[in-house]
C-alpha cells in the first residue's frame, strides 16, 4: 500500500478585473485511488508582490494586469477609502 | 404487480425499471450490497457519497461531491457549491507603516455564494503602523453595498484602545476586510495604530461572492 500526495495549483480566476484567486490542492491517493483532497487560496491583485509565484500565476497576473486594469484598480482602492464608513 | 423493466412506455421515458409493490426498488453493486435504493415513500437513499455534475464521489463518509471547479447555477434554489480550505492571510496598514505576524492562518466553507472564515493573527513586531488595518480573503466578494457585511473580532493585547471596540467589514466587490475602532459615534480608521507586537486578532465572518 502506497500513500502518495502531490501539490499543485489547480485553479486560477480572474474575478473582478484584477482580483486573480488562485487555489491550491493537495491530493492524497493510495496505490493511485483517490483518498482525500484539501485545498489552500489567496488573492493577489496589483499591487501583489508576485516574485514567489508559480510562473502559470505570474503570466497570468501579467497578462490581466494591463495598464488599464492597473488603473481602474488604483480608483477602486481611492473609492474605497472615500467610502470608509 | 411483479417487478418490470419496459421501454418508452411511459412518455418521457426511455427505459422504466419497476419495483415490486411490496418493496422498494434497489440498486444493488456486483457482490450484492445495495447502494441506491428508491422508494415512493421515502425518496431516493444513498449508501455513501453522490456525485453531482459528474464529480466522482468522495470514497471518504457519506455525503454530497461537488466539482472541485464549481458549475454555477443561476437558479435560486439550486445549491451548486461546496468547498472548505485554508487560506494565506495577508495584513496590511491603510496608511503607513506595516504590521508582521508570527503566526496567521485562517480557514474557509464556502456553501453556495455564501463563504464562512474563521481565522487569527498574532502579531510579533510592527513598524509605526498607522491607517485600518487591511486582511486579505480566499475569494473575492459580490459587487454593492448590500454585500459589505459586518465582522466580528476578539482582540487582546493593543496599545491603549479598549479591546470591546474593534470592529469590522468585508469590501464588496475585494477579497479584503477592514477593521476599525468603534469608540465614538462615527468608525475610527486608527485600528493598526493599536497593533504592538503582542496583540492578538481572532475573527469571524460571512459574506456573498
Amino acid at each position: 500500500m502506497a500513500l502518495t500526495e502531490n501539490t499543485s495549483i489547480d485553479q486560477i480566476e480572474i474575478v473582478a478585473d484584477w482580483n486573480i484567486q488562485v487555489r491550491q490542492a493537495t491530493v492524497i491517493e493510495r496505490d493511485g485511488d483517490f483518498v482525500s483532497r484539501t485545498f489552500h487560496r489567496w488573492v493577489l491583485t496589483p499591487d501583489s508582490d508576485i516574485s514567489n509565484q508559480e510562473q502559470k500565476v505570474k503570466d497570468i497576473c501579467n497578462a490581466a494586469w494591463t495598464d488599464a486594469v492597473k488603473a481602474a484598480y488604483e480608483t477602486f482602492k481611492e473609492e474605497q477609502v472615500r467610502t470608509l464608513p | 404487480m411483479a417487478s418490470t423493466i419496459s421501454a418508452g412506455t411511459t412518455s418521457g421515458t426511455a427505459i422504466a425499471i419497476a419495483g415490486d409493490t411490496s418493496g422498494a426498488l434497489a440498486l444493488q453493486t456486483n457482490n450484492g450490497t445495495t447502494a441506491v435504493t428508491i422508494n415512493t415513500a421515502q425518496g431516493v437513499q444513498a449508501l455513501n457519497c453522490i456525485g453531482v455534475g459528474n464529480a466522482t464521489p468522495s470514497t471518504s463518509g457519506a455525503g454530497i461531491s461537488f466539482p472541485a471547479t464549481q458549475s454555477a447555477s443561476s437558479d435560486a434554489n439550486t445549491l451548486d457549491d461546496y468547498e472548505e480550505g485554508t487560506w494565506t492571510i495577508t495584513v496590511t496598514t491603510g496608511t503607513s507603516g506595516s504590521v508582521t505576524a508570527s503566526a496567521k492562518t485562517g480557514a474557509y466553507t464556502k456553501v453556495g455564494r455564501l463563504v464562512t472564515i474563521t481565522g487569527y493573527i498574532d502579531f510579533s513586531s510592527v513598524s509605526s503602523p498607522v491607517g485600518y488595518l487591511r486582511l486579505s480573503l480566499p475569494f473575492t466578494s459580490a459587487s454593492g453595498a448590500s454585500f459589505e457585511s459586518a465582522a466580528s473580532f476578539m482582540v487582546n493585547s493593543v496599545v491603549s484602545a479598549n479591546v470591546a471596540d474593534f470592529v469590522g467589514t468585508v469590501n464588496n466587490n475585494a477579497a479584503t476586510l477592514d477593521i476599525y475602532l468603534g469608540n465614538a459615534s462615527i468608525l475610527s480608521a486608527t485600528s493598526a495604530n493599536q497593533v504592538q507586537a503582542s496583540t492578538s486578532i481572532r475573527f469571524q465572518a460571512s459574506y456573498m461572492v
